[in-house]
C-alpha cells in the first residue's frame, strides 16, 4: 500500500514537478466572460492573463467540486493508495470545504487524510513536495500528515504585487486592505500568514520592491526549498535566482508560474518567493 | 511694590496679550527668510489669548484669586492653545512659571525670582536642540537678570524688561542667519513685548514705584527697519479648503444651563466632518464641515445662545472626497496614522494612503496641540503615530504625545518626508517598531521645497530678490532662480540624481500638472533611468515640494 499527495490547482506546482513526485493536482474552476474553464488544463496562463487585462468581466474562480475530490479520492483508494491531500488555505478559499466533505461521503475515510495548508502558491507547492519527499523516504501515512501539519509553519511566501486592484476586485483583499491606494504608485509586498495575506511594505518602485523581496528572504534562511514565481514577466526571476543562490544553488531554486486561480487575485506583473525553511 | 495678587496677574497678562495683538504684524515681519514662515507674531499671539481665555473662563470673578490658581490656569489654556513652536516655547515658559508658584497665594519679589528661573528651565526644556538668538536667549536674558534684592516687584519687572531688550538686541550677534538678513529675532520680539506689557499693566497700580509710562513704542528701533515686504494678505488667510461648508461657531451657556463638551463634541463627530470641539460648560468653540449647516446650527441653538457664526463653502471640488471625509473615525482599529498637511492634493494623498485622518495646517498655519489631541481621539485607534510634516509644527506634535500616552511622533519636517514615513508604515506591526521603520526610512530621502521669495535677503550667500523663487534643500536655502521650475531644477541639479533614483514632485496651488511633466521629461533627458512621480499637492504656499529616494 502506497501513499499519494494530492493537492489543487493553486499550488502552482510546475508539471515536471507534479510527474516527478506522482502528484494528483485537481484543477480549480476560473470563469471568464461567463465560460468556465479547469484551472491550468482548459485554459493556460498566457491566454488567461491576455483575458485578464482585457475589457469585459472580471474573472473569478470556484474551488473544485465535491464530486471532483470524490472521483479522485475513490480512484485512488480503489487503486490501494492511502491519500494526503494538501489544500489551500481555507480563509481564502472553500477548497478545503470540498475536500472534506467529499472524504466524508467516502466508504472508509481512514485512508484520506485532508490539510488545510494555511498558504497558497508556490508555498502550499512547497509544503506538497516537502510531504511528497516524507513519502519517498519510506515514511508513513499517518506520520506523513502528522508532520505536514506540524511543519506548516516553516514555509513563507512573499509576493511583489503591481497593483492590489485584482485583489480588492476578487473580494481577497483582507487585511493587504490598509495599503489600497492609487495616487501614489507603489509595488506593495505582501506575504502569507495565518492563512491570509497580510501587508508588509510598501516599496516605490519595481526595482525596490525586488530588493526588498531579496532581504526579506535572506531573512527566513536558512532555507530547505525556494521557490520564485512570477504572472506575465519571467524576466526577474534569473536575477531573483541568482540573488538568492547564497540560500540555495541556483540549479535547486524552483521557477514557477502564477496560475489563473492565483492569477485573478494577484495580476499581471507580480512577483514571488516562497521558501521552506531548515528544520531548526 | 511688594506683591502682586491673583487678579493683578490676571490682568498684566490680559493687558501683555493686547500688546501682542498690536505687534503682531511687527512681529510676522521680522521672518529671517525669504519664505513667509511661522507667523511667530500671530502664534505667539494665539497661544496668549488662550491663556488669558482660560484664566478668565476658570476665574470670571477677580475676588480672592490666588496667584497659584491663575497662573496654573494660564498655564493649562497657553498648553492646549498652543501654536508653532513659538507658542509651543512660550506655553512652556508659562507652565515653568506656573509650577513655580504652586501654593503661592500673592507673589514676592522672591517668587517671581524662582518662577522665571523655572520658566526659563521650562522653555529650554521644551527644544531638543535649544538655539541661541532665539526667543530662547531672551527669556534667559531676562530670567539671569532677575535677582530678588532691593528690588520690589515692579522693579524686578522692569529690570526683566531692560534685560530681555539687551538680549534681543544679541541675536543677531548669536545667530548669523539674522545678522544678514539684518533682524533680530521674532519671537525674541514677542517675549520683549509681552514683559513689557505686564509691566506696564503692574506700574499702572496703586504702589508702585516703576516708571508709570513704559512706552512699548521704543521696541519700533527692533522692527522699524523691515521693509513692508511681508505679503500680509495670506497671514489672515486661512488656508481652509476642503468640501462642503467650514462652519465656525461659539455656543455659550444661557440661564446657568451648564453646556456638555463631551455630548456637543460626540454630536458633531457622529453628524459632520472635520470635527473639532473645544471649550468648557461655558462656551464651546466649534469646527466642523458639513454639506447642510442648517441641522447642525438648529442643534447648537438647543443648547444655548450662538455666535461668532462663520461658514465658508469650501466649494465641492471631490463629492467622493467629501463623503470619505478629513477623519475617519475606526473604532477598535489599533493603531492609525495622522499626519499634518494642507492642499487638497495632499489631504486626498494621505487619506488614499491609508491615513485615519489629516490635521489640517503647515507652514503658515500651525495647528494646536489641543487640534492635534482632538484628531487623534477621533480616530478612535488605540496608539495614533502623527507625523507632523513640517518643523514648525514638530513641538506641538510632541506636546501632545506627552500629554497623551497613546500619541506618538515620527517628527517628519516635510511633505515629503512623511510621505516616506506612510510608505514604511505597517498597521499590523506595534507602534514601536512602525517608529523604528519610520524614523529609518526617513534617511533615505532628501526633502526640497521651492516657494516665491517675499522679500530680498541674502540668506547663506545667496542673494535673493524678491519675485525670485528660492529652493530649499532640507530646509536650507541653496538657490534664487527667475522661475519656480528654474529653482527646482537647480535644487535637484545640486543633490545629483543616479540611475536608480525615485524624484517625487508635488505640484503646488500656483503650478499645473504640465508645469510639472515639463520639468519631469527634462530631468528624465537628463539622468537617464530615474523615475520621476508627479502628484498634485495643491499646497498653497510652496509651488514645489520635492523629495530624492
Amino acid at each position: 500500500m502506497s501513499v499519494r499527495i494530492v493537492t489543487d490547482s493553486s499550488a502552482d506546482l510546475p508539471i515536471d514537478l507534479v510527474d516527478q513526485h506522482q502528484i494528483t493536482v485537481i484543477p480549480c474552476y476560473v470563469v471568464v466572460d461567463d465560460q468556465t474553464f479547469k484551472d491550468g488544463i482548459e485554459i493556460k496562463p498566457d491566454d488567461f492573463y491576455v483575458r485578464l487585462q482585457s475589457e469585459g468581466r472580471t474573472p473569478t474562480t470556484a474551488q473544485p467540486t465535491v464530486a471532483d475530490f470524490q472521483a479522485v479520492y475513490q480512484d485512488l483508494v480503489g487503486q490501494g493508495h492511502q491519500v494526503i491531500s494538501i489544500h489551500v488555505s481555507a480563509k481564502l478559499s472553500g477548497t478545503y470545504n470540498s475536500a472534506e466533505q467529499a472524504k466524508a461521503s467516502l466508504e472508509d475515510s481512514s485512508q484520506v487524510e485532508i490539510i488545510d495548508s494555511k498558504l497558497a502558491s508556490i508555498a502550499l507547492g512547497l509544503a506538497v513536495l516537502d510531504a511528497a519527499a516524507m513519502v519517498a523516504g519510506g515514511t508513513d501515512f499517518q506520520e506523513v500528515a502528522n508532520k505536514v501539519r506540524r511543519d506548516l509553519g516553516r514555509h513563507h511566501g512573499l509576493f511583489a504585487l503591481d497593483t492590489l486592484e485584482y485583489l480588492k476586485k476578487g473580494g481577497r483583499i483582507g487585511k493587504a486592505q490598509a495599503f489600497m491606494g492609487s495616487i501614489l504608485s507603489v509595488k506593495p509586498i505582501l506575504k502569507l500568514q495565518d492563512g491570509e495575506a497580510h501587508p508588509v511594505e510598501r516599496p516605490r518602485n519595481r526595482e525596490r520592491a525586488m530588493r526588498r523581496l531579496i532581504e526579506l528572504t535572506q531573512d527566513l534562511g536558512p532555507v530547505e526549498r525556494l521557490a520564485v514565481i512570477h504572472s506575465t514577466d519571467p524576466d526577474p526571476l534569473a536575477l531573483l535566482k541568482q540573488e538568492l543562490s547564497g540560500l540555495l544553488p541556483v540549479g535547486q531554486i524552483i521557477e514557477a508560474r502564477f496560475g489563473s486561480t492565483l492569477g485573478t487575485y494577484i495580476g499581471p506583473d507580480a512577483l514571488g518567493i516562497a521558501v521552506t525553511q531548515a528544520a531548526s | 511694590m511688594d506683591q502682586l495678587r491673583g487678579h493683578e496677574l490676571k490682568q498684566a497678562f490680559s493687558d501683555a496679550t493686547g500688546c501682542l495683538e498690536e505687534y503682531r504684524d511687527a512681529i510676522n515681519k521680522l521672518n529671517v527668510f525669504p519664505v513667509p514662515d511661522g507667523d511667530t507674531g500671530t502664534n505667539m499671539l494665539l497661544t496668549m489669548r488662550a491663556a488669558v481665555k482660560a484664566a478668565e473662563d476658570t476665574f470670571p470673578n477677580d475676588h480672592n484669586l490666588s496667584v497659584a490658581s491663575v497662573s496654573s490656569a494660564l498655564a493649562k489654556g497657553a498648553f492646549f492653545g498652543a501654536r508653532g513652536n513659538s507658542g509651543v516655547i512660550l506655553s512652556q515658559f508659562m507652565k515653568g512659571f506656573s509650577d513655580a508658584l504652586d501654593g503661592k497665594e500673592i507673589l514676592t519679589a522672591g517668587d517671581l525670582e524662582r518662577a522665571f528661573g523655572s520658566a526659563s528651565a521650562g522653555a529650554y526644556s521644551s527644544v531638543g536642540n535649544p538655539v541661541e538668538g532665539t526667543m530662547l536667549s531672551v527669556i534667559r536674558g531676562a530670567s539671569e537678570a532677575i535677582q530678588a534684592g532691593y528690588h520690589g516687584v515692579d522693579g524686578l519687572w522692569s529690570v526683566a524688561y531692560e534685560a530681555a531688550q539687551d538680549a534681543l538686541e544679541q541675536t543677531p550677534e548669536q545667530l548669523p542667519v539674522l545678522k544678514e538678513a539684518g533682524v533680530v529675532d521674532a519671537g525674541g520680539l514677542g517675549v520683549v513685548v509681552l514683559i513689557g506689557g505686564i509691566l506696564r499693566s503692574i506700574s499702572k497700580i496703586g504702589n508702585s514705584a516703576a516708571n508709570a509710562s513704559v512706552d512699548l513704542s521704543e521696541l519700533a528701533r527692533f522692527h522699524g527697519t523691515i521693509r513692508d515686504g511681508i505679503n500680509s494678505s495670506y497671514l489672515s488667510a486661512t488656508v481652509e479648503q476642503e468640501w462642503g461648508f467650514c462652519t465656525q461657531f461659539i455656543i455659550s451657556r444661557v440661564d446657568g444651563q451648564n453646556l456638555d463638551l463631551n455630548q456637543v463634541r460626540s454630536h458633531f463627530q457622529q453628524t459632520a466632518l472635520s470635527t473639532v470641539v473645544v471649550g468648557d460648560e461655558q462656551n464651546v468653540r466649534v469646527h466642523i464641515h458639513v454639506e447642510d449647516t442648517a441641522p447642525a446650527l438648529g442643534y447648537a441653538e438647543s443648547l444655548g445662545s450662538v455666535s461668532e457664526i462663520k461658514i465658508e463653502d469650501m466649494n465641492a471640488q471631490n463629492a467622493e472626497f467629501a463623503s470619505n471625509g478629513l477623519v475617519r473615525p475606526s473604532d477598535g482599529v489599533k493603531l492609525a496614522l495622522l499626519p499634518v498637511a494642507e492642499g487638497e492634493g495632499l489631504l486626498r494623498l494621505f487619506l488614499d494612503s491609508g491615513c485615519a485622518g489629516v490635521v489640517e495646517g503647515g507652514q503658515t498655519m500651525n495647528p494646536s496641540v489641543q487640534q492635534i489631541l482632538d484628531a487623534a481621539h477621533a480616530t478612535g485607534a488605540l496608539d495614533v503615530i502623527v507625523l507632523p510634516n513640517n518643523g514648525n509644527v514638530v513641538l506641538a506634535a510632541e506636546q501632545a504625545a506627552a500629554s497623551d500616552s497613546s500619541v506618538h511622533v515620527v517628527s517628519t519636517k516635510s511633505v515629503p518626508q512623511g510621505v516616506t514615513a506612510l510608505l514604511a508604515f505597517n498597521p499590523e506591526t506595534p507602534w514601536q517598531e512602525n517608529i523604528e521603520a519610520m524614523t529609518a526610512a526617513l534617511e533615505e530621502v532628501t526633502s526640497i521645497q521651492v516657494a516665491a521669495a517675499v522679500r530680498g535677503a541674502t540668506i547663506s550667500g545667496v542673494a535673493v530678490i524678491e519675485g525670485q523663487f528660492i529652493g530649499l534643500l532640507e530646509g536650507q536655502l541653496v538657490v534664487a532662480e527667475e522661475t519656480s521650475e528654474q529653482a527646482l531644477k537647480s535644487v535637484l541639479n545640486l543633490v545629483g540624481l543616479s540611475a536608480d533614483a525615485i524624484v517625487s514632485v508635488y505640484f503646488g496651488s500656483a503650478r499645473t500638472l504640465s508645469d510639472a511633466q515639463a520639468v519631469a521629461s527634462e530631468l528624465e533627458n537628463k539622468y537617464p533611468g530615474i523615475q520621476v512621480d508627479i502628484i498634485e499637492g495643491g499646497q498653497p504656499h510652496q509651488e514645489y515640494l520635492a523629495s530624492v529616494e
